[in-house]
This record gives structure tokens, sequence and C-alpha cells, in this order.
């Protein structure tokens, strides 16, 4: 039985939106991304399989337990949810915030207090546990989310957008603890940089318009739609023709061509030819943002 | 629904009582601020004082009126003058001597009228006060005669009690019967101390009420509570609590701010403590349903923040919690007995004002708990619609 199974989920919002249309996910341990870009429906997808949005099609199932029949308390035991800005009382300190995690969670006070010290502790946060939430840092705020997503000791761990916001440095300290700590259990975020997902994901879900276009391992994926770089020529005004039969691919005003039997010399060689006047031309490595715009025609951010 | 879930939001508004200056504020500041301004003004018996203008030749009832400390006497030198000042509210009353007649040096009024502006209760109040004194000085007069009469033999024995009955056919006598606590300083200050429990049980419990999902879900804190494992009934039952437990910490507050102001708390017995504490609780209990039902329209906190201000403030002052119920107009006195805490507040008072056990109190008890009751689950029943709406369409 997988960890975690979500069919057919529907979701319209009031305004006519309909933001996620007929997804299913079947998740295990690792590492899940739901890659796409705003607006794609990844939010509402996660808001979903955490229980606090109720989608108007489908079910949810956590270890066996339906997030929204009778077993919903105990699916709901087994995710810690963090979303993209995780509510603190911001005049109360980061134990204090923890601790109110837990007692919703139903743990004691005094169970609370133990386990928020250890995450404390391990997220690196033990020093400004008698800091208020409004003096900590966006890194350090990310890392009490995880901390309070953790509190009830959850197997799955769901996070909207963990390192938005975040510059390099502390988005790799960030990922580098939970991978450490917390990398045996299920781990699902929401992210919109390829990169990150790239980096981190054992298994991708590609989000386009409320809809799953396309899911596997990061690495397949680009071997499946992206098996060898491209060529990109910024080609301000006209348009790129055809070089030795082969179309290029139009993505805003770059034009890419997969260097598979072209070479960047020829590309060049060609349009000087052709008298096409371009401004830059670059060789793109195989990426899930291209994968993305392979299978869209669109950017991911 | 585990124990430890209902004290969520009690842990989070205790630490907030010590961490957020705001909450300190409301609960525990406010209350003393409201509590020193009253008393300051109102707490002190001897400023009662009935300005009166006296126009007339009469020196004999003038010079009576002179020597009541509660009159202010102010001179005027016709009947216009002294209505004029009544008018322009310089006096609470005018006192016009007609029909002056002269003995010597003395000039006696036989008629006297008396002023007062209508509509205006102090106005009448402090006619009444005069007519108290025109009447004392009369029964002063009736008095003379019928001794005169005994002492100089005029009239024969057996006939001097048909003498005392004409000159003073019915005797009535009028006193006024202080209360027992409410005329010293002390007993003022624990009305003000009483008042301002009833205040706060307004004020804490409808904010709970009014802001228990809005201010839940524009802080983003409702989408976790969600995806928690508590339910909707835990989460509004800890909510609940932490209510009351704000109302306990304010009543301390208070209670430790009249001893400072100098509160009689002589009277309070550990039964009436705890009729205090029982109908602070349920006063809160249905101002926290009442703020729930009214939770529905508010869709900012902002908006909450101005409707819970536009309810608490005119029901503060119009209910009879800040002012007594024996001052407003009768239509809003029969309101004050039918809205539970005005009703509470008072038999609090008057448990204290009037010496009145509390055994005396159990239909105002029943009467508070039951619409407590039902306000509440009326409450509830939005709350959990609210809450519904907020899980579909958020």
């Amino acid at each position: 039985m997988s960890l975690l199974v979500a069919r057919g989920l529907r979701k319209k919002y009031p305004s006519g939106v309909v933001a996620v249309e007929n997804v299913d996910l079947e998740m295990d341990r690792g590492i899940y991304a739901l890659m796409g870009p705003n607006g794609s429906g990844k939010t509402t997808t996660l808001s979903m399989i955490t229980g606090s949005l109720k989608p108007d099609a489908g079910e949810v199932l956590v270890k066996g337990y339906s997030m929204w029949g009778d077993g919903w308390v105990e699916a709901r035991r087994l995710i810690g949810f963090a979303p993209q800005d995780m509510p603190f009382y911001k005049h109360l300190t980061a134990m204090n915030n923890l601790v109110y995690y837990g007692l919703l969670h139903g743990l004691s006070i005094f169970e609370s207090k133990r386990r928020g010290k250890e995450l404390l502790e391990a997220v690196g946060l033990w020093e400004a546990r008698n800091r208020q939430v409004s003096k900590l840092s966006g890194g350090m705020r990310r890392r009490l989310a995880i901390a309070a997503a953790l509190i009830h000791d959850p197997e799955i761990l769901v996070f909207d957008e963990p390192a938005s916001g975040l510059d390099p440095k502390a988005r790799e300290e960030l990922w580098s603890l939970l991978i450490t700590h917390w990398g045996d259990r299920l781990i699902v975020f929401s992210s919109h940089d390829g990169e990150e997902v790239e980096r981190f994901a054992t298994q991708v879900y590609i989000m386009h318009r409320g809809r799953v276009i396309e899911k596997g391992e990061p690495e397949e994926l680009k071997k499946r739609y992206m098996p060898h770089p491209k060529a990109a020529v910024l080609i301000p005004e006209g348009e790129a023709p055809a070089i030795d039969g082969v179309e290029p691919e139009k993505v805003g005003m770059m034009y890419r061509y997969p260097l598979e039997r072209l070479t960047v010399e020829d590309i060049v060689h060609a349009l000087r030819e052709r008298g096409v006047r371009f401004t830059r031309i670059e060789v793109v490595e195989p990426s899930l943002s291209e994968v993305f715009i392979s299978l869209t025609g669109e950017k991911l951010s | 629904m585990s124990l430890w879930q209902l004290l969520a939001q009690v842990y989070s508004y205790a630490t907030s009582l010590v961490r957020s200056k705001e909450v300190a504020f409301w609960v525990v500041v406010f209350p003393l601020i409201l509590l020193t301004i009253f008393t300051t003004i109102f707490a002190n018996p001897s400023d009662v004082t009935v300005e009166v203008a006296v126009a007339g030749e009469d020196n004999l009832l003038k010079d009576v009126m002179l020597e009541i400390e509660t009159l202010s006497i102010v001179n005027a030198s016709s009947r216009d003058e002294a209505l004029d000042m009544l008018r322009n509210g310089s006096v609470d009353v005018a006192v016009y001597m007609a029909n002056v007649t002269e003995q010597g040096d003395i000039r006696m009024p036989s008629r006297v009228e008396i002023y007062y502006l209508e509509n205006i209760s102090d106005s009448e109040t402090a006619a009444r006060i005069v007519e108290g004194v025109v009447s004392g000085f009369e029964d002063r007069i009736r008095e003379g005669i019928v001794t005169f009469v005994e002492e100089s033999n005029v009239v024969p024995e057996q006939m001097i009690g048909w003498v005392r009955f004409l000159a003073d056919p019915v005797k009535t006598v009028t006193e006024g019967v202080e209360p027992r606590v409410v005329m010293n300083r002390g007993g003022l200050v624990l009305y003000w101390v009483i008042s301002m429990i009833g205040v706060e049980v307004l004020f804490i419990g409808l904010y709970t009420g009014v802001m228990s999902i809005i201010s839940k879900k524009q802080e983003g804190l409702l989408k976790v509570i969600l995806s928690s494992p508590m339910s909707s009934t835990a989460m509004l039952l800890s909510d609940t609590l932490g209510n009351f437990l704000a109302v306990g910490v304010s009543i301390a507050s208070i209670v430790l701010g009249g001893l400072i102001l100098g509160a009689d708390y002589t009277l309070l017995t550990p039964d009436r403590m705890a009729v205090i504490i029982a109908f602070s609780l349920i006063g809160s209990l249905f101002m926290t349903g009442l703020g729930l039902i009214l939770s529905m329209l508010p869709k900012t906190i902002e908006g909450a923040n101005a409707l819970a201000n536009m309810i608490a403030f005119p029901l503060m002052f119009l209910g009879g919690i800040v002012i007594p119920d024996i001052i407003l107009p009768t239509y809003l006195r029969e309101f004050a007995n039918i809205y539970p805490v005005s009703r509470l507040v008072k038999s609090m008072r008057d448990m204290i004002i009037y010496d009145i056990p509390t055994t005396n109190l159990l239909w105002d008890a029943i009467y508070g708990l039951s619409t407590a009751v039902i306000i509440y689950i009326i409450g509830f029943t939005v709350y959990r619609r609210l809450m519904q709406r907020a899980v579909e369409n958020p």
C-alpha cells in the first residue's frame, strides 16, 4: 500500500476557475515534487492532500485512511504540513509556537516541549528558542516551519515552496537538513524552480493548468524529452528558419535547435547565410525547466 | 478530541498575556484605566450638590436652606432671573418666594414656587429634594403652632388632639434609607469593580467570538488547523476556554485594582465571590456565542474589529453595565432586564449593595445560563458552517 494516494482530484473555485482537474498521485517513501509555474494547481493540490481544502471530486488516502472519511483523524496525524508562509504567532517565541503546534496535534505540553527541544536542536535554532518569531530571519523561520511540521513526528512531510525567498546558500542548508534528518520519510514539495526539483526530488509530477501532464524521475524525464542539449538563439526580428530539415522550437523570442544532428557552428553559419540577424546564441543543457518547455511551450517561471 | 487540543488556544492566550503588549493592555491595563477613571469621577459621595437659584423677599426659609450642605444657594434678583439661570443650566432648581408676609424683621413665604427642567431627571430629582426641605420647614411651623396652642391654654386640654390633627391632618414622614454600602467610598469603588468585570466579560467574549475564524483565516492559521487532527468542535471549545482564561485574568486585575483604590471587600464572602466568578463565566459564554453569530458578517479582521466595537460600546453604556439602570429610560431598562450580561451584572451589584442572599439569585442564574447556552449553541452552528465553507471554498 502506498503511503499517499490521490485519485481524480478536482477543484473549481467560485470564480469559475478550475484549479485542479483529474489529478492522480501515488507516493511512497522518497522526495516527490509537484513542479509547475504559478497558477498550475500545485498549492491547491497540496491543500487537498493535506486536508485543508476539500476537493469537489476525488479521494485522498493516507496509508489507507481516507482524508475526508471516517479515518480523517488518523490521516491528518500522518501528515505534517508547512504552507508557503507558515503561520506563527509573531509575538511568541520559537519554542512557544512549537508547543502550540504540538498541542494542536494532540501532544501533551510536556511532550510538545520535549519534541520542540529536539527539533530546535536538529534545525539549528536552539539558541534562538526564546526569541520572538518576529525577530527571526526568513531562513530561520523556514527552519522553524520544518520543525513545526515535524512536531508530531509524521510519516509524511508536505512543504509548499519550501525554499521560496531563500538565497542559494540558505536553500542548500535547508535541503541538507531535511534530507539528513528526515530523508527516509515521504517528503512532498511544490516548486516552480526546475533546478531545485532536479537536485532534490526523486520523483516529479509536472503540472500545467491544473493537470498532471507528466511524471517520473528527473533523469528519466530529461532523457525522454531532452536527450540532447539545445542551442538557443535570440532573434529580435523575423523568424528562425529550419536548418537541414530541423525546425526550431520557439520560446518567447528565443529559438531552440536540438544539437542532436546540428552543431552550434552549423547553426551560426546557416543563419548568417540566410541573412537572419541574431544577438545571442547559447547552449542549453538538458534540465527539467527545458523538459517543461518541451511539453508545454511555456516557461516554468 | 484530546484534552491537550482543548488547551491549545488556552496556551496561546496565556503566553500572549506575557509576550504581547497588546494583549496584556486589553486584558489587564484597559480595565484598570476604566476603573480608575470611573471611581475618580463617581466614587466620592460628598460631591453630590444641588444648585438652587433663590429669588424673593423671604429670609426665613432661605436661612433654613442655607444651612443644608447638599444645597448650594445662588441669589437671583427676580423670578425671571432665577428661571433664566435654570434654563441655561447654571442651576438645577429655581425657587421663587412669592407672597411674603412680614412680621418685624422676619419675612415669611406663604407661597413657594419650585421650578425644574422638564425631561431632565437630575433637575426633577433636585426639585424633589427642595420640596423635601420646604416640607420639613412646614412641619417645623406646624409643630410650633401646636406647641403655642398647648402652652397658651387657649384650647381645652381634651381638644389638643383635634388641634394637632387639624394642624397636620396626615403627618407623613419620608426618610431615605441608605443602602448598606453604596454611599461610602469603599462601596462605590466596589460597585465600579463589578461594573468593570461586566465590561470585560462583554468585550473579551464578543471579540473572541467575532474574531474566532476571521483572524485565523487572515493569518493563515486556519489552513494549518484544518490539516491537523483537531476538529472544529475542539477548536471552538479551545477558543472558549482561552476566553475564560482571559476573563479570569482580567477579573483578577480588576479586583486587585479595586483593592488599591479602596474597595470594601469585607462583603465579598466566598459564596459571593463564587457567584461573581460563575456569573462572569456565564456572561462570557453568552457574549462568545453572540460574537460567533456575528462572525458571519465581516470578511476581514478590520471589519470584525469595527463590528465588535460597534456592538460593544453601546451595550456597555446603554445596557446598564456601566450606567446604573435606574437612570436609564424605561425602554432601556426593559432591555437591560432581558440582556443577560446586564442582568447578571445587576444581580452581582445588588448582591453587594442590598445584601441580597446568594440563594435569591437563582432565577437570574438560570435565566443567564439558559440564554447563554442557547446563544452559544446557535453560535456554534454558525461556526461549524463557516468552517465548512472555509474548507470547501477558502
